[in-house]
């Protein structure tokens, strides 16, 4: 499905990422390191944002040979820090989310039923901001909103596979919206959607993601399954913490730090 | 006192929101229509109704026909397009750069124009007034793509971009100064004429030329509101929901400044109406640009319209400037929508 494929990334003469090379199947997939290690680089260099992007390869096709409507149809992303530089309502902002599939205009009445706006309205629990605008929101149902426009632009709808790129998803969420989060990405992978997010908080990333992908000074230094990945080893290395690892508490690693 | 603008608050839901756009696009039809009327029978000669129609006809008095034909329709006919032009352009160039204080004055594009059918004119006094406009227009993209170029110099950012076109603008500027302090004569009236903004140069041809340029602009409306929306989300998003980002940003630029140039050719520098009037109208039917940009133009035409009869008949026989006009009625206006609201659409 996705494909990366000897990636480079340099921004002047300093270089971002060097060489980078692995796979993602459906799924939920974390992106972790420390700050710095270019997690966000690498998140636009997968939504076809850089030059360097046609190392990266979708259903065996480079990115940037895909025409823009068409990738549009299948893969969404959401940055860091995304804008909302006028005051829309939240309904609007939710229908851009069809743009691409033209399945939608601003002036429809029955929007909200539109499948895809619904799942991902029920699966964000952003039902009581409907009538609200952006600016009135705070900083945690924005963020709400705005993955729940993500997710309408890429939610199945049929079998084709889909890409779906979250930087740090989880800022300004509390607990409960961001275990829901990641059950409803969970539940996207067993769908045919393929979602790599960058995350911070490795308990989460350890419980929720099938593969872990660990960047460091540039390169790639670990792939794998939470439990390969999530090494005291590689903590100690990349992140500098003093931790144990129990793979043997819970189907998912437990960090334990000292 | 201003009366309370409770109609004008921006409701919540959909439905309200399309009725509330419908009404006021009514509205602002009719008040044009009736601004329309007013500024035909309005002048030092008085013309009845009766007489007015007949004249518009082409049934009435001789002189009455050649007042109405020749002065008073095309200077109403100007004052509308370029108050469209001038409010469309405003409203494209806030959505471009996601900031509801730019405008096409503001970075410099207007005074581009004025600065270069104002050095024509001085070089080549007898100068067919139709060349005003591409000289205007070349000013005009001279300064947008100095302005763009320099913004994205090094990383893109449109705090670079508004900066870089008010260091332009105040360039321009300063050699217009330039040229109204070395000028004299015919050269000084013109140049008072661009600084200052005016309706009285109104001939139909040039009327043709800028009602063409309005309707090209017309036909694209949609697209470019429609990526506008899209863009407000940022270029990155507006990018990844397919939208054709660079060829948006560069029709955009082209239409502010053929639009502001048409505008500045053919009336000089009339301020405000870009910068102010979508301000208002994004208050009452919120940011769309489906909505907002239809109704900068209907609402652009009616104010200019009001402005300049207003400028007519205030301190008859004296004529003060549109320009000055506008701010005089919008200022107070906007003020108090401001203080009305808690939350800026921004």
């Amino acid at each position: 499905m996705l494909d990366v494929r000897s990636l480079s990334l340099s921004r002047g003469h300093r270089i971002i990422l060097n060489h980078l090379d692995f796979q993602c199947a459906p799924g939920l997939i974390g992106l972790i390191g420390p700050n710095g290690a270019g997690k966000s680089s690498l998140i636009e260099a997968l939504a076809g944002d850089r030059a360097e992007s046609c190392q990266v390869y979708w259903n065996q096709r480079p990115i940037t040979e895909w025409p823009a409507l068409d990738f549009a149809q299948v893969r969404a992303c959401l940055s860091q820090r995304p804008e909302a530089s006028f005051d829309f309502p939240v309904s609007d902002w939710l229908k851009f989310s069809r743009t691409p599939h033209a399945d939608l205009t601003t002036e429809s009445d029955q929007w909200a039923e539109h499948p895809a706006l619904a799942g991902a309205i029920a699966a964000l629990g952003i039902q009581s901001l409907l009538e609200r605008t952006l600016h009135s929101l705070s900083g945690g149902e924005r963020q709400r909103v705005q993955l729940a426009r993500t997710l309408a632009q890429v939610w199945p709808l049929d079998d084709t596979p889909r890409l779906l790129l979250l930087d740090e998803p989880l800022t300004g969420l509390d607990l409960s919206h961001q275990h829901r989060l990641l059950r409803t990405l969970q539940t996207l992978g067993q769908r045919g959607v393929c979602t790599v997010v960058a995350l911070h908080d490795l308990d989460l990333a350890a419980r929720y993601c099938q593969q872990l992908l660990l960047l460091n000074q540039q390169t790639l230094v670990a792939n794998g399954t939470p439990h390969q990945v999530l090494t005291s080893q590689h903590l100690a290395d990349h992140f500098q913490l003093d931790a144990e690892v129990r793979h043997d508490l819970t189907p998912w690693p437990i960090i334990l730090t000292r | 006192m201003l009366p309370p603008l409770s109609f004008l608050s921006t409701p919540s839901d959909p439905l309200s929101r399309r009725r509330q756009y419908h009404i006021l696009m009514a509205l602002l039809a009719i008040g044009c229509a009736v601004l329309l009327s007013l500024q035909l029978n309005t002048g030092s000669l008085s013309i009845s109704r009766d007489q007015l129609a007949q004249a518009l006809m082409g049934q009435g008095e001789a002189l009455a026909e050649q007042i109405v034909w020749e002065l008073r329709l095309p200077r109403a006919l100007l004052g509308m397009m370029a108050g469209a032009a001038l409010a469309l352009s405003g409203a494209l160039m806030q959505g471009l750069t996601r900031n509801p204080l730019a405008d096409p004055g503001l970075l410099g594009i207007g005074a581009g124009a004025a600065l270069a059918s104002a050095t024509l004119i001085i070089i080549w006094p007898n100068l067919p007034r139709g060349l005003l406009i591409p000289a205007a227009l070349v000013g005009a993209l001279l300064v947008a793509w100095l302005t763009w170029r320099l913004s994205r110099r090094h990383e893109r950012s449109m705090a670079r971009l508004l900066l870089a076109g008010l260091a332009l603008n105040s360039l321009v500027t300063a050699l217009l100064t330039l040229m109204t302090w070395r000028a004299t004569g015919d050269q000084l009236r013109w140049l008072l004429f661009w600084q200052l903004g005016s309706l009285e140069r109104a001939d139909w041809p040039l009327l043709g030329v800028m009602g063409s340029i309005l309707l090209f602009a017309i036909i694209r409306l949609n697209w470019l509101a429609r990526g506008l929306d899209l863009l407000s989300m940022g270029e990155a998003s507006c990018r990844h929901l397919g939208w054709p980002v660079q060829r948006l940003q560069r029709e955009t630029v082209f239409w502010i400044a053929v639009l502001t140039a048409t505008s500045v050719a053919l009336c000089g520098l009339i301020g405000f109406i870009g910068l102010i009037l979508p301000h208002i109208l994004r208050l009452i039917v919120g940011p769309g640009h489906t909505r907002l940009l239809p109704l900068c133009m209907i609402g652009g035409a009616a104010l200019l319209l009001l402005a300049d009869l207003l400028g007519r008949t205030l301190l008859a026989p004296q004529i003060l400037p549109p320009g000055l006009m506008l701010a005089l009625i919008g200022t107070p206006l906007f003020i108090h929508l401001l203080l009305g609201r808690r939350a800026l659409p921004m």
